[in-house]
């Protein structure tokens, strides 16, 4: 461990869970607990976890032209959110890269909260200081606050029993900002498993006791601690980006398929080089691959082959415990981008058969029935 | 009774009633998590001292087995095609990967020993 390395306010306890801890972005976080990723991640899918992301950061956003400056710098309309409201969006550079991908937070027109990757925080502190010339108050709070989530059909069920009020799943992509114990609460009906679930962001002080609380409540629905590496192989079944493996400085939000989080009828930071990608398309286009269990799993890296050509790349690569077999995400050429076709990936040196597939791996169940 | 010889790599070789096996130590499989994946040499192959045999996968790494000894595989356990969770549940009994033929027995002396091996694991955790 770096001299460095922060540790959450959770670190006692994943250590007496048995934790395995890894120093992920400057953080000593838990990668898996003696349950074990295949565990850990099938909970979330069929019950309930918990998991540790206090290494997220939290920006906030003040003054009378926050909502100018949001609008500016990142590439989503938050005019479509409305106060209480969550947004999935990035900051695009002009060069047609990305910054980071994030979740904005509405608290109102001149206030709001950004939550970033841990790899990028200081990144994007640098990046959303050299773009403030709005005059905005900008507050840099990710190691005030803690976030702990709760994912999995039988999610509502533990908050409720931990004492949260007004639970429901009812309205993804909101919040509420409240007090626990007399500390500061942003609850959050937000996730990165594609399952239904909350985010709890928590002033560090709470958040043991928050935990604790969780924890025994959830005991009755199997709620398991769930680590870092369940936490990947969730995302990528759920066919949801991670910035530094689909996104970075050199792909564009259009490559990434993220058309969807652009507003086009807005001005923003780098819009002129996304309007050429819509009009003219790209060279590359993020798509999926299928490999069968016994064939191993391509890793981020290896080729993709169409007949004999290369025609692309693996950016996340995994087993995958829904589905029993391996899933990769990948850049394509876009005429390959075609769900069915048999392609071939390279698997430890080796080609082996692979079927394009057009994410998500596993279908989001946000308005399923209650478990 | 069984004895068992350790390197640094974390692969073991264990003799049990004149047999010789290889497969990987408790701590390995207890770091590198759920296994997923195991590739196995063919029966026949001939691998010397330190060459790769074999790869390892788990759900978030990829990791080669070397060869603790110069050795000739004679039998490999195909029940870890299907069942690699095997070697998490049982690494240094049912989880094992090769039944093997030792060229140069002597190589074993330069080996670790169980109490060097959790020691090593111990002074590096």
């Amino acid at each position: 461990m770096d001299a460095t390395t922060k540790k959450t306010p959770l670190y006692d306890t994943h250590a007496k869970l048995g934790a395995k801890m890894v120093d992920f972005a400057g953080y000593m976080m838990p990668v898996w607990y003696p349950t074990g990723i295949v565990k850990e991640h099938l909970a979330v899918r069929n019950s309930v976890g918990i998991f540790d992301l206090t290494h997220m950061g939290e920006f906030f956003v003040k003054g009378e032209r926050a909502f100018d400056f949001v609008q500016h710098i990142t590439c989503n309309d938050v005019r479509k959110i409305g106060n209480g409201g969550v947004q999935y969006t990035l900051f695009p550079t002009p060069e047609g890269g990305v910054v980071d991908d994030l979740l904005v937070y509405q608290i109102n027109p001149e206030y709001y909260m950004m939550v970033v990757n841990a790899s990028n925080i200081d990144k994007d502190w640098a990046w959303v200081n050299k773009h403030n010339d709005f005059g905005v108050e900008l507050i840099n709070s990710s190691d005030r606050y803690s976030l702990i989530a709760v994912q999995g059909p039988r999610c509502e069920e533990v908050l409720a029993a931990a004492g949260f009020e007004d639970v429901a799943y009812d309205h993804p992509f909101t919040f509420r900002r409240l007090k626990r114990g007399g500390k500061r609460v942003y609850l959050c009906v937000t996730g990165y498993t594609g399952e239904r679930g909350f985010e709890i962001i928590i002033q560090n002080a709470g958040a043991q006791p928050l935990w604790d609380d969780l924890m025994a409540a959830g005991a009755e629905m199997g709620l398991t601690p769930v680590g870092l590496g369940a936490r990947d192989t969730l995302r990528l079944e759920a066919g949801m980006c991670l910035y530094g493996h689909e996104l970075d400085d050199t792909t564009s939000v259009m490559e990434a398929n993220l058309n969807w989080t652009v507003g086009w009828d807005k001005d923003f930071l780098g819009k002129d080089v996304l309007v050429r990608h819509k009009a003219h398309g790209t060279d590359r286009l993020l798509f999926g691959l299928v490999v069968e269990k016994k064939l191993g799993s391509p890793r981020p890296g290896a080729r993709v082959f169409a007949e004999g050509t290369d025609v692309g790349v693996v950016t996340s690569g995994s087993y995958s415990p829904s589905l029993d077999k391996n899933i990769a995400f990948c850049y394509l050429r876009p005429a390959i981008c075609e769900a069915g076709r048999e392609l071939a990936v390279e698997v430890r040196k080796k080609q082996v058969p692979a079927t394009a597939v057009k994410p998500p791996f596993v279908r989001h169940r946000l308005f399923e029935h209650k478990y | 009774m069984a004895t068992f010889w350790f390197q640094k790599t974390h692969e073991y070789i264990a003799e049990i009633d004149g047999d010789y096996r290889v497969g990987i130590s408790e701590f390995a499989a207890q770091e590198l998590g759920d296994i997923t994946f195991i590739e196995l040499p063919e029966v026949g192959a001939a691998i010397a001292q330190g060459e790769s045999f074999g790869t390892v996968e788990s759900v978030k790494a990829v990791s080669d087995v070397y060869a603790p000894v110069d050795l000739e595989v004679t039998a490999v356990n195909e029940e870890l095609a299907d069942e690699p969770e095997k070697v998490n549940a049982d690494p240094q009994g049912d989880g094992w990967f090769i039944k093997v033929k030792l060229s140069n027995p002597s190589q074993l002396d330069a080996l670790m020993s169980k109490a060097d091996y959790d020691a090593m694991n111990k002074e590096a955790g």
